[in-house]
């Protein structure tokens, strides 16, 4: 086991590489530039006033040297200073980190909380109303895009529940049911989606698991359903329901990115977003370097998981 | 946090009762006709991350809007265009028009607790210049030959040419916020700020919120009435009304004139009246090659537009007739319906076809118009179907890439180009570098000579009132060759406040100038 953990670090390392360079690239590729940005058209157009910003920014070496350059300020710790804020990239990255783990980590108990237990009972209750009705509410959350459920709450909750505070953020800390029940709308608008998905695969799993021999043979014993479907057959089922969570954690990254522009939370989409906007490519790269070594890492742990609740998975 | 708010409330109530009662004690009559209410935090969602607060440093200008409440500037330009004592308790421009004198005020304190003198004027601007520091506007200020603090309260600019901007400039905090000689040098400005505005920066948490307090010591005694000031960043539209009809917000500013109605029948809310426009829908006609050469289709495709029909149309009618140096410029821009009306400006489609048919068209001309962004495409396609009445067959050409159609629009490499222009401080800048005859990036290929004239005069006249005029001349004559073509103008934005905000009023530039007189009657 630590042997296969440690393998799985040292495969990180290519991706991070790869995530890094693309990021890297992708960022010099699309139009616009940090200069006429800061400066405004005519200050940018001036050659002179440009090769100097250039130059402070480091922008004026070779491509590639600056991309060294940068990969040392990673293993620096500091992840390269920011354009616009000055600040080394990490100190804002810590910054916001907190607040788009609590949106990621309650949306993610809203999805598994939703689609856990609705998957089961419609994969027990299969073909009546009540596998019809989460049937249709999971084609629903899945076909609609988080954005537009998110304004939904934005819009109708100040129309007719203007007391219901939706938008912002309180730390955690400072005031934890405040800071609770503000961020729950965006974990909901959020969390449906990614519920939606975890209830298909849960149908289908326990449906599959359900017709195998050895719960048959369980029924055949005599045992009740409910101990069949609890002792025997949920079991197995849980399996790919947790790959399919870590591997949906990603998709919960990107809508963050989305909700918090929504619903007005500093978080790291924030960040990410305005970085984009000002042409601030070291908090680009470092949050997006961030964002998806957090990813790969939440998989790494769903890997760990299945491994724990499957015998038959050896990990070497 | 809402615990904490009311009980700040609470505190700050009993605390002003206390004040209150011993104002009442010394002098009664004093119980303020500035602000009949004292106290409140005013909430504006704000759009844009500011980024840095450093005055000078950035070319953007959403940051300006917030640290052009914690700065002064020498001039203030209000509302109604009138040149009001800044920082400047008065200025004297000399006979040769080669140099300017400011007299400061006496007594103005920083934050940081120093008081202001010449040599702060003197830093501010040389910093702008410093080759190290790179702000985007040393080149504007290049005709500043020289500034010196002639004594502590004198600070006296010299030019190389007479440069009638400056008076603008010096009344734009976005260009030349006063900044401290000591403090700026010390500290992040983004962090830590000392000015002598009327609000004080307490912190600035990034993709968060700024957070002013009131300065107590404000040179414009008895100003602020408010406590302070809390700018909510909401980059998304939609948010920030949310916010607003929730109460977490005093106000709203609305950059699109389509998101109006949402509110209009919401209670306890009010549609401000808009600042002038300073937004100009700006069509460039190639007057150097093609049927557009000729001055009779010009003024042919200006009196075949219907702007009014246009306004109503495209901006739901919140727009205004107007030309480059729009009503909200004060004091240079015209308006409409004050101003004497521009030649070729009103509807007209029968004196149009006759103009076409004078320049050999009377059977019709086909024209092409270049676009790319969504409000200019829609522009266009309104113009294709008004002009379609005068016998002009246009052909929307949209481009995918708006950098390209910029390059374009610039260079002339087109028969018509639409593109939105924007607010300049000055009107110099505004229409100089678009109108001159030998300029790089003259919108139409046009030479004229009585047109560089104005505008060199425009360049050297610092007595505004001559100077109005001259802007005035500019415009009359653009519009009677038909240079270029303003379909529309546009106030920055709209703004919803809630009915208890008192004496606000919105500035043409977008600014946030009366937040130091508003007052919250709740």
């Amino acid at each position: 086991m630590p042997r296969y953990i440690l393998r799985r670090l040292l495969l990180l390392i290519p991706v991070i590489l790869g995530v890094s360079f693309l990021t890297f690239i992708l960022m010099r590729i699309i139009p616009g530039d940090i200069v006429t940005n800061m400066m405004g058209v005519s200050a940018a157009n001036n050659a002179e006033v440009r090769l100097k910003v250039l130059a402070e920014l480091g922008l004026d070496r070779p491509i590639l040297e600056q991309y060294v350059w940068w990969l040392g300020r990673i293993f620096q710790g500091d992840f390269g200073y920011s354009f616009i804020h000055g600040g080394p990239v990490i100190e804002q990255i810590l910054l916001r980190l907190p607040i788009t783990l609590q949106l990621g980590v309650m949306s993610m108990m809203i999805a598994i909380l939703m689609g856990v237990p609705l998957g089961v009972l419609s994969a027990v209750k299969r073909g009546t109303a009540i596998d019809f009705s989460s049937r249709l509410f999971s084609l629903l959350g899945i076909s609609t895009p988080n954005f537009f459920t998110g304004t939904l709450i934005v819009v109708f909750g100040a129309i007719y529940f203007p007391s219901i505070a939706t938008l912002g953020y309180v730390p955690f800390f400072e005031d934890p049911l405040a800071s609770v029940s503000r961020m729950i709308w965006p974990a909901l608008a959020l969390g449906l989606g990614v519920g939606a998905i975890i209830l298909r695969y849960t149908r289908s799993s326990v449906l599959e698991v359900l017709g195998e021999d050895y719960v048959r043979t369980a029924r055949a014993k005599g045992l009740s359903e409910t101990a069949v479907l609890f002792v025997h057959a949920l079991k197995s089922a849980l399996i790919p329901i947790i790959t399919a969570i870590g591997i949906w954690s990603a998709y919960l990254v990107s809508g963050a990115v989305i909700l918090e522009e929504v619903f007005a939370i500093p978080g790291l989409g924030r960040l990410v977003l305005s970085a984009i906007e000002n042409r601030d490519y070291p908090i680009i790269q470092g949050t997006v370097l961030f964002l998806s070594l957090g990813v790969a890492l939440v998989i790494l742990v769903a890997d760990l998981l299945v491994a724990f609740v499957d015998p038959r998975v050896k990990l070497a | 946090m809402n615990m904490g708010k009311y009980f700040r409330r609470l505190i700050a109530v009993v605390l002003l009762a206390a004040i209150g009662s011993l104002g009442a004690l010394v002098s009664p009559a004093s119980a303020d006709e500035q602000c009949p209410v004292r106290g409140g935090i005013f909430t504006i969602p704000f759009q844009v991350e500011p980024g840095n607060l450093t005055p000078g440093a950035t070319a953007q200008y959403p940051p300006s809007l917030i640290f052009g409440e914690i700065y002064d500037t020498l001039l203030i330009l209000d509302r109604d265009g009138n040149l009001l004592p800044g920082l400047a308790a008065s200025y004297e421009v000399s006979a040769d028009n080669l140099s300017v004198t400011f007299s400061l005020r006496q007594g103005v304190m920083f934050h940081h607790g120093r008081e202001f003198e010449a040599k702060d004027v003197v830093f501010t601007f040389q910093r702008l210049l410093d080759p190290e520091f790179h702000s985007p506007w040393a080149a504007q200020f290049a005709p500043v030959k020289n500034i010196e603090a002639v004594d502590k309260y004198t600070v006296r600019m010299d030019f190389d040419e007479p440069f009638a901007p400056i008076l603008s400039l010096v009344s734009t905090a976005w260009y030349t916020a006063i900044v401290p000689y000591d403090f700026a040098v010390e500290n992040n400005l983004s962090e830590k700020a000392s000015g002598t505005g009327p609000f004080k920066l307490v912190e600035y948490v990034p993709d968060d919120h700024v957070t002013l307090e009131a300065n107590p010591n404000y040179w414009d005694t008895g100003y602020p009435c408010i406590d302070g000031v809390r700018f909510d960043m909401m980059p998304d539209p939609q948010t920030q009304i949310s916010a607003f009809r929730q109460g977490n917000a005093d106000i709203v500013i609305l950059q699109d004139p389509k998101l109006i109605p949402i509110l209009q029948n919401v209670e306890g809310v009010s549609l401000i009246k808009p600042a002038g426009a300073v937004n100009e829908s700006g069509l460039g006609i190639n007057t150097a090659e093609g049927p557009t050469a000729d001055v009779r289709v010009r003024r042919a495709l200006s009196l075949g537009t219907d702007r009014q029909g246009m306004i109503d149309t495209v901006l739901f009618g919140y727009g205004q007739i107007g030309t480059k140096i729009s009503c909200g410029k004060v004091p240079y821009g015209w308006c409409d319906g004050v101003d004497p009306p521009l030649p070729y400006h009103a509807y007209d489609p029968e004196k149009a076809k006759a103009l076409l048919a004078e320049a050999g068209f009377a059977d019709g001309l086909d024209l092409t118009i270049q676009v790319s962004l969504p409000l200019d495409i829609q522009t266009a396609e309104i113009l294709q179907e008004q002009w379609q009445k005068i016998g002009v067959n246009l052909t929307v050409e949209q481009i995918a890439d708006f950098n390209q159609q910029l390059d374009n629009y610039i260079n002339v490499k087109h028969q018509l180009s639409i593109v939105s222009l924007v607010w300049q401080p000055d009107p110099h800048a505004d229409v100089y570098q678009i109108y001159y005859s030998t300029s790089p990036i003259n919108l139409g290929k046009f030479v004229d000579a009585k047109l560089d004239g104005l505008l060199n005069a425009g360049k050297s006249e610092l007595d505004v009132d001559k100077r109005v005029q001259i802007y005035k001349d500019v415009q009359t004559l653009v519009a009677d060759q038909v240079y270029m073509l303003y379909p529309f103008t546009k106030p920055v934005n709209w703004q919803y406040v809630r009915d208890y905000v008192k004496n606000y009023q919105a500035m043409p530039s977008g600014t946030y100038f009366h937040l130091r007189r508003l007052w919250l009657d709740k």
